[in-house]
């Protein structure tokens, strides 16, 4: 109940005109630059660290952290109307998001977005204010051999995005793992696979096989179908439905859930929970055949979870002082130079700074959904545009945003590289989602394989002696046999259909 | 004919003055286009946090656009080379240097793509020594205790590092060969950010973790870890109950420094190097920039030119001896 009280002083003071205005500048401005491929939050907040010499602590605060969890409204918004993944989380939503756009409900499919993004980013904001202290505490015992456990849990995602042919998929994740292999190795700090290149020893960017392979390979495909539009199909209602809420929300509350509790650890990258999510609605659903082809929960799923994710990522922020991504680094400094050190003391020594920020990000969630329902209509009329005016806006949005993310014209060479590959893979039926997914997962589990030996002085037994760890092993055995059998069953169904 | 070869003459003399005069104007003209400083690491770390403030001290002072472009990964391989080589020498394109960019990177690598002798130092501006530290409640109470324990179980223990050449690593191998201890049988845990050593520090699943004194603060106020000694000549403030590995019985321990700086590739005009190696000086005396930057806790101690780049080949010497003995070198 302390809380409580706590959070009423915080809203006092989120609510005054500065802090209202200040909240509203920083979700617009993340909700700007989330829609823009390639810009992330983490170089805008740096961008405008100069503004903290004339503002309020709270009120520069609160204003970047509204861009921060701003930003992760507007990543669907290109995903969904032209198959761009801004950031590598927005790929399990394209998956069903672009079908839907191509059966000229994009607006549908965005409006989910948005609420799903609003629903689990307040119940995110619920569950950080009453249990901070609490959580931080219980992922710190997250070591490297629990996060071996949570990645082989999660590579056997890798079955329900493969499409067509489990073998392909794999193939493809294999894949996807031998282009994330290049770049320094995690145990011998020695460059792998750079043939004589600098620019190699920093790796593949996994963004630039992600905006290669789904939106340059599908533009380039339907060049060659010679479609008009991204839809042909007359645009229906640009709002959800009752029924599409009531068919959505489980989708959205069970995401928010997955996306909160894998958000608590630090090493899980975002995009981890987001294909996680999107995996457990396509095994709860009845109608797993719908995924792919443009369900609704398909796009509840892993928005509701990336933006469960933002919220947890304070946790460890406040709780403990430290910052679980680069943007939150940023932020960090933020509060630094104003003399304010975020930690365990945060909450003893600047009790209305905490709440106040924590206050405003309750009505920075509504702002947003207010600020995202009305463009839904705007955007979705962008998929009828005729492609000989969008073709060139979204390639250059990719190349772009290519380029941005490490400011390096090898990354629109590579992004260029990929399409072309994204466009083979379609043409011959291979499945793309697989290699995103290797190129995510096989560096962390190796990282977590290294270190976990690394921490046993080579003993494979510390995966079996930890019990956290055991136990997200068995759960990734018994996923994978109930995998099996739902191939099975699949299959069964698709030969009795013919 | 005389006419004609004074007029040729003349003019010739008017065009060498000329050309005189317009490298004169070129020279004063610096900087007429944006200016980039690179940076290594990811936005928000201490390297970038400390970028930034240079380039907004530089681009007040000078009146002029200095951005700060972040090139992450890899080593730092691809800034360095990027700012270094890619980029043409003409001041346009400035290295945010590091320890980890020059010295470690020598070090680590038989053939490294950019060496030392590639650039120009123009000044050190940062500097932070490293510490050692415990959870709070481990064993040791003690730096002594530690290290004790450390010769007697050192298959035991667990220490975190950003990579096998990371700063840790270097600091822990220095400590562990004066130990009498091969690093090699200690178990070595690499992980992507310092965040991430210390999370596994609060977590138990490493023993022993070696950063700055600024990464540790938050942590060390709140009492969720022990610092046990800082390796530097002398106390630092920001830990000022902290004491030296000297002062506790480890003189011979030099210590891994922290330290941020800028360099120009070689070839760049003088004068372009004299211009930021003045504001390079300015700016470590400016009373705005140097409350900046101890709010952020990164301390600043300048190092002009010349002795900036006697003591990275120094620090680089001390590296390459350290490299082949350090715990990923077995591998």
């Amino acid at each position: 109940m302390e809380a409580l009280a706590n959070l009423l002083g915080g809203f006092k003071s989120a609510l005054s005109i500065t802090n209202l205005f200040m909240a509203f500048a920083g979700t617009l401005l993340g909700t700007l630059v989330g829609v823009l491929p390639g810009l992330g939050p983490t170089s805008t907040i740096a961008m405008l660290m100069p503004l903290t010499a004339v503002l309020s602590p709270s009120s520069a605060i609160i204003m970047m952290a509204g861009i921060y969890y701003g930003a992760q409204y507007g990543g669907s918004t290109t995903s969904i109307i032209a198959n761009i993944p801004g950031e590598v989380a927005s790929v399990p939503t394209l998956l069903d998001g672009h079908p839907l756009a191509q059966q000229g409900k994009a607006g549908p499919a965005l409006g989910i977005a948005a609420i799903g993004s609003f629903v689990a980013g307040t119940l995110g904001v619920v569950l950080l204010t009453f249990f901070t202290p609490f959580l931080a505490d219980q992922a710190l015992r997250f070591g490297p051999p629990e996060y071996f456990g949570l990645m082989l849990l999660a590579l056997t995602v890798m079955v329900s995005v493969s499409g067509s042919s489990i073998i392909k998929g794999l193939l493809m994740g294999a894949f996807g793992y031998l282009i994330a292999l290049t770049g320094i190795g995690p145990e011998s700090g020695l460059p792998r696979f750079h043939y004589g290149f600098p620019v190699l020893y920093g790796g593949i960017e996994i963004v630039t096989i992600a905006i290669g392979i789904f939106a340059l390979g599908e533009l380039f495909t339907s060049f060659e179908q010679g479609r008009e539009a991204v839809t042909t199909q007359k645009i229906g209602r640009v709002f959800p439905n009752a029924q599409d809420l009531k068919q959505t929300f489980p989708a959205m509350a069970r995401g928010g859930i997955i996306g909160f509790v894998l958000g608590l650890l630090p090493g899980c990258n975002p995009a981890v929970t987001a294909y996680i999510s999107y995996d457990v609605e396509k095994k709860v659903s009845r109608h797993p055949e719908r995924f792919g082809h443009g369900a609704l929960e398909g796009v509840a799923a892993p928005e509701s979870a990336n933006n469960a994710t933002s919220s947890a990522a304070f946790v460890p922020l406040l709780a403990l002082g430290i910052p679980a991504s680069p943007a939150l680094a940023v932020l960090m400094g933020g509060f630094m130079i104003y003399g304010l050190q975020p930690g365990p003391l945060l909450f003893k020594t600047n009790p209305d700074l905490v709440w106040t920020i924590i206050g405003s990000m309750y009505i920075g969630n509504v702002m947003l959904l207010v600020l995202n329902l009305p463009l839904v209509g705007l955007w979705a009329r962008l998929t009828a545009v005729p492609y000989r005016i969008m073709a060139p806006i979204i390639m250059m949005l990719c190349l772009v945003g290519a380029y941005s993310l490490r400011n390096s014209t090898f990354d629109i060479v590579m992004t260029i590289c990929f399409g072309v590959v994204g466009y083979l893979m379609r043409k011959y039926d291979w499945p793309a989602a697989p290699v995103v997914l290797g190129s995510i997962l096989g560096p962390i589990l190796e990282k977590a394989l290294v270190n976990s030996l690394a921490m046993s002085a080579g003993n494979p037994m510390i995966f079996i002696t930890r019990p956290i760890c055991l136990t997200l092993i068995l759960a990734a055995c018994a996923l994978l046999i109930v995998s099996a059998q739902y191939i099975r069953k699949s299959k069964r169904s698709v030969t009795e259909e013919y | 004919m005389k006419v004609k070869h004074l007029v040729v003459s003349l003019l010739g003399i008017v065009m060498l003055v000329s050309m005189a005069g317009a490298s004169l104007a070129a020279e004063a003209a610096y900087p007429t286009r944006p200016i980039e400083i690179v940076c290594s690491a990811t936005p928000g770390g201490g390297n970038d946090t400390t970028t930034r403030a240079m380039a907004e001290f530089v681009s007040r002072r000078w009146n002029h656009p200095v951005t700060v472009i972040n090139k992450p990964g890899g080593a730092t391989v691809p800034a360095v080379h990027y700012a270094l080589k890619e980029s043409k020498p003409d001041g346009y394109t400035v290295l945010s240097d590091s320890h980890i960019c020059s010295s470690f990177m020598v070090a680590a690598m038989k053939n490294p793509p950019v060496k030392l002798e590639d650039r120009i130092f123009l000044g050190r501006i940062n500097l932070l020594p490293v510490a050692f530290a415990v959870k709070t409640d481990a064993q040791w109470k003690t730096f002594k205790e530690l290290s004790d324990w450390a010769k007697a179980n050192a298959k035991e223990l667990s220490w975190g590092t950003t990579g096998a050449h990371g700063t840790s690593a270097f600091a822990i191998g220095e400590w562990l060969i004066a130990l009498g201890v091969n690093p090699a049988d200690t178990r070595m845990v690499t992980g992507g950010g310092w965040n991430e050593a210390s999370v596994r520090l609060l977590g138990g699943h490493i023993l022993l973790a070696s950063q700055t004194v600024a990464e540790f603060l938050p942590l060390a106020r709140a009492g969720r870890i022990r610092v046990l000694a800082v390796v530097a000549p002398k106390r630092n403030p920001l830990l000022p109950d902290v004491p030296t590995a000297a002062e506790v019985g480890y003189p011979q321990l030099k210590g891994v420094d922290w330290w941020t700086g800028l360099s120009l590739p070689k070839g760049t005009p003088q004068h372009i190097v004299d211009k930021w190696v003045k504001v390079i000086e300015e700016m470590c005396k400016d009373p705005v920039f140097l409350e900046k930057s101890a709010k952020l806790d990164y301390g600043v101690a300048y190092m002009g030119p010349k002795e900036l780049t006697k003591y990275v080949y120094e620090q680089a010497d001390f590296a390459k001896q350290l490299a082949p003995k350090l715990a990923g070198a077995k591998k």
